[in-house]
C-alpha cells in the first residue's frame, strides 16, 4: 500500500482540503475537483492504515466533506478503489479504462481514442477487464493502434504513472500589532502601517511578476470590551491590477476615511492585516530606458482606480462608439476589458461614422417642446427660428422590442444657439441636445 | 514708494516669475484671427455659445493632448467629439457633481492629463488659487467653462469668449496674463 486516494463524488475546490492533507505527507496531488491523492508508502511507521483512515475521516468531518478512500499500489489502483469501492480490479466493467489510462483526467486527445476503443470491444462482447487482458497485445495494436498498447501496459502495472506537481496556493499577506499605544478609530496609525504592509506586498508580487487585483485589509479591534464589531473588513476589487504603493494606499485611504467616518471604531484596534485576495500578471523584463508609459500608464489607472472609489463605477470612463443611429445610443462606456483593447481594434472612422450627420456637441434627456410656425418654444419662452432645415433625418427601429420612429432636425435659433429636435411618431417634437 | 515700486520690491523678496514673459504654450490657429497661446500651467476661462466648438477644435489642432473632461452630469456627446476629429483614446470623462474639488483637485495632481475642463462652479477665492498652484506645479492646464459673466478671479490666467463668426469661430481675449498672441 503506497498511495491513498479520496474520491468526492460532488465536484469540489480541493486545494484547502488538500493544504490540510499536508499535515498527513507532504506529497500530494490533485485531480482537479475529484480526487486527492496522498503518497504514504514513505511514511513507514508514523501510523497504521486504520489511524490514517481515522484522521482523514476527521479532517473531512472538519470541512464538512464526505469521500470514499481507496489504498492502492499506485495512483490509478487507488484511485479505482476509491472509486469503485471493490477489492477484484480485473472485475471492473471496461469503461475503467479511461481511468487506468489517464487517472489525472487532462489528456483529451488519448481519452478520445481510448473510448472509441471500448465502443468497438463493447460491441465484441468485451465487457470488463480481465476480458481485455486476454485479448493478444499484436491484435489490438493492429486494430487500435498505440493507445491500445498503453491500456494494455496500464493495466498489467508495467508502465507507473508519474505524480503531477502540486503545491498550495501561496498567500501574499502582511500584518501587525499595536501593542503599545491605545487609539480607536485614527487614520494615521493604521495608514502608516499599511504603507509598510503595501511596501512589502508589492515587492513579493513584482518577484513573481505580479500585480495586486483584489486585496483586503482586516482591522482587529479589542475583543474584551462590548464592541459588537470586534473585526472590521475592507476588500478591495480595483478596476486595474496595482503594483505601485502610492496609488494603492491613495485608495484604501479613501476607503477607510468614508467608513470610518460612517460607522466609527468602537473599541481600541489591536492589530490590521492585509492580504492579496487576488493576483493578476504584471510586466515580466527590464524596465524600458527610453520613455515611462508603464509608470504613467500605472499612475493613470491608480487615478481611476481612486476615482472610482469616490464616485462609483460609472462616474469615471473612457467613452467607445457603438454602431447605432440614434445619438443617446451611439457610444457605451468601455468596460475593463475595452480599455485594454488595442485602440486600432476599436470602432474609429468607419463608414458608419462617416454616414450619420453630425451630431450635437451636448445631448440631453428629451424634453417635450412646442414648434408652431417660425417659433420654438422651450420652457415657456419663445424663440425665433431663422431657418428650418431642408434636411431631416429619420431614425427608426427597434420593431422586436420598443419600436421608435423619430424626424431629427437642427434649428438655428436667432440668439445664436443651434438646437438638435426631433419629432416622434405622435408628431410630437422634442428638444435633445445643442451645439457649441 | 508708490504702489508700482511696492509690488516690484515684493516680487523680488519672494522671486516669483515674471508674469509678462510668455511661457510654455499650447496654440490654437483660427484663420480669421490668428494664433492665440494657451499657457501650460495655467487656469483658463472659457465662455461664449460656441465654447465646446472651439475647445474641440483646440484638442484636434493638439492630438497629443491628454485630456479629463469632468462635468456635473454627463451631457458631452463622444460621438460628436469623435465626429469633429477627437481621438476617444486621449480623453477621459468624470461625471463628478456638486461637489467637485477634492476631484479635480487629484486629477491634476496626477500630472497624468495635459488638459482637464470641468464647469466653472468655484466661488471661493482660494480654490482657484489652489488651482492655480496645482496646475503650475503639475505644468497642465485647467479649462473652466463659465457661465455668462467673466469670473474677475485674478488666479484665472486667461479668459476667451468665443462667438460664432460667418463660418468660423471669433475669439475675443477677456484676459491674459502669460502667452502672446496675435
Amino acid at each position: 500500500m503506497n498511495v491513498a486516494c479520496l474520491w468526492f463524488a460532488e465536484p469540489t475546490d480541493l486545494e484547502k482540503v488538500a493544504e490540510l492533507l499536508l499535515r498527513l505527507s507532504p506529497q500530494i496531488c490533485i485531480r482537479p475537483q475529484q480526487a486527492i491523492f496522498i503518497e504514504i508508502g514513505k511514511c513507514k511507521n508514523l501510523y497504521s492504515p486504520l489511524t490514517f483512515y481515522k484522521r482523514i475521516l476527521v479532517i473531512l468531518n472538519s470541512v464538512g466533506l464526505q469521500a470514499s478512500i481507496g489504498f492502492g499500489q499506485d495512483i490509478t489502483d487507488s484511485l479505482l478503489r476509491a472509486m469503485y469501492e471493490v477489492q477484484d480490479l480485473h472485475s471492473l466493467p471496461l469503461v475503467t479504462l479511461l481511468e487506468w489510462v489517464d487517472p489525472f483526467n487532462r489528456d483529451v486527445i488519448i481519452r478520445k481514442y481510448v473510448e472509441k476503443m471500448i465502443k468497438s470491444l463493447t460491441e465484441l462482447g468485451i465487457n470488463n477487464i480481465q476480458q481485455f487482458q486476454t485479448i493478444p497485445t499484436s491484435d489490438l495494436i493492429s486494430r487500435f493502434g498505440p493507445s491500445s498498447l498503453l491500456c494494455k501496459q496500464r493495466v498489467s502495472l508495467e508502465i507507473p504513472i508519474g505524480w503531477s506537481y502540486w503545491k498550495p496556493v501561496e498567500i501574499v499577506s502582511e500584518k501587525s500589532f499595536f501593542p503599545y499605544f491605545e487609539f480607536y478609530g485614527e487614520l494615521e496609525p493604521i495608514l502608516f502601517e499599511l504603507k509598510k504592509h503595501l511596501d512589502s506586498i508589492f515587492k513579493r508580487l513584482w518577484l513573481r511578476c505580479l500585480k495586486a487585483q483584489k486585496m483586503q485589509v482586516r482591522i482587529y479591534c479589542e475583543t474584551n470590551s462590548r464592541n459588537p464589531e470586534p473585526f472590521r473588513q475592507f476588500d478591495f476589487d480595483f478596476l486595474f491590477a496595482l503594483s505601485e504603493t502610492k496609488g494603492t494606499l491613495k485608495i484604501m485611504h479613501e476607503r477607510l476615511s468614508r467608513e470610518f467616518t460612517k460607522k466609527p471604531i468602537l473599541s481600541p484596534i489591536e492589530a490590521v492585516q492585509t492580504t492579496v485576495l487576488k493576483t493578476a500578471p504584471g510586466t515580466e523584463g527590464q524596465k524600458n530606458l527610453l520613455h515611462r508609459h508603464e509608470e504613467i500608464s500605472e499612475q493613470k489607472q491608480a487615478l481611476m482606480a481612486q476615482l472610482i472609489e469616490i464616485h462609483g463605477k460609472d462616474k469615471v470612463f473612457q467613452a467607445e462608439l457603438v454602431e447605432d443611429r440614434r445619438p443617446e445610443r451611439s457610444w457605451k462606456k468601455e468596460d475593463e476589458r475595452s480599455w485594454r483593447k488595442a485602440s486600432d481594434e476599436k470602432i474609429k472612422d468607419s463608414e458608419f461614422i462617416k454616414q450619420i450627420p453630425l451630431r450635437p456637441t451636448h445631448l440631453m434627456r428629451p424634453e417635450q417642446i412646442e414648434v408652431t410656425a417660425g417659433m420654438v418654444h422651450i420652457r415657456k419662452k419663445a424663440y425665433r427660428i431663422l431657418q428650418w432645415p431642408k434636411d431631416v433625418e429619420r431614425i427608426t427601429g427597434g420593431w422586436q422590442k420598443t419600436p421608435y420612429d423619430r424626424n431629427y432636425y437642427i434649428l438655428e435659433l436667432e440668439n445664436g444657439v443651434k438646437i438638435s429636435v426631433f419629432q416622434d411618431q405622435n408628431q410630437k417634437f422634442f428638444l435633445h441636445g445643442y451645439f457649441g | 514708494m508708490n504702489t508700482a515700486e511696492k509690488i516690484r520690491h515684493l516680487k523680488l523678496i519672494i522671486d516669483t516669475v515674471d508674469v509678462t514673459q510668455p511661457r510654455a504654450s499650447w496654440f490654437y490657429r483660427e484663420p480669421l484671427v490668428g494664433e492665440v497661446a494657451i499657457p501650460k500651467g495655467a487656469v483658463v476661462e472659457i465662455l461664449g455659445n460656441r465654447k465646446y466648438e472651439w475647445f474641440i477644435q483646440f484638442l484636434k489642432q493638439n492630438p497629443e493632448i491628454k485630456t479629463f473632461w469632468a462635468e456635473k452630469e454627463q451631457h458631452v456627446l463622444p460621438t460628436a467629439l469623435q465626429q469633429r476629429g477627437l481621438n476617444l483614446d486621449q480623453i477621459t470623462f468624470g461625471v463628478f457633481g456638486e461637489d467637485s474639488y477634492l476631484s479635480l483637485r487629484k486629477v491634476i495632481q496626477s500630472q497624468v492629463f495635459d488638459v482637464i475642463i470641468s464647469p466653472n462652479v468655484f466661488k471661493e477665492l482660494k480654490l482657484l488659487r489652489a488651482f492655480q498652484l496645482m496646475t503650475e506645479k503639475s505644468n497642465n492646464t485647467l479649462f473652466l467653462v463659465g457661465q455668462k459673466t467673466p469670473s474677475n478671479a485674478w488666479p484665472i490666467s486667461l479668459q476667451l469668449d468665443i462667438s460664432k463668426k460667418g463660418k468660423g469661430l471669433e475669439i475675443e481675449i477677456l484676459k491674459q496674463r502669460y502667452g502672446v498672441s496675435t
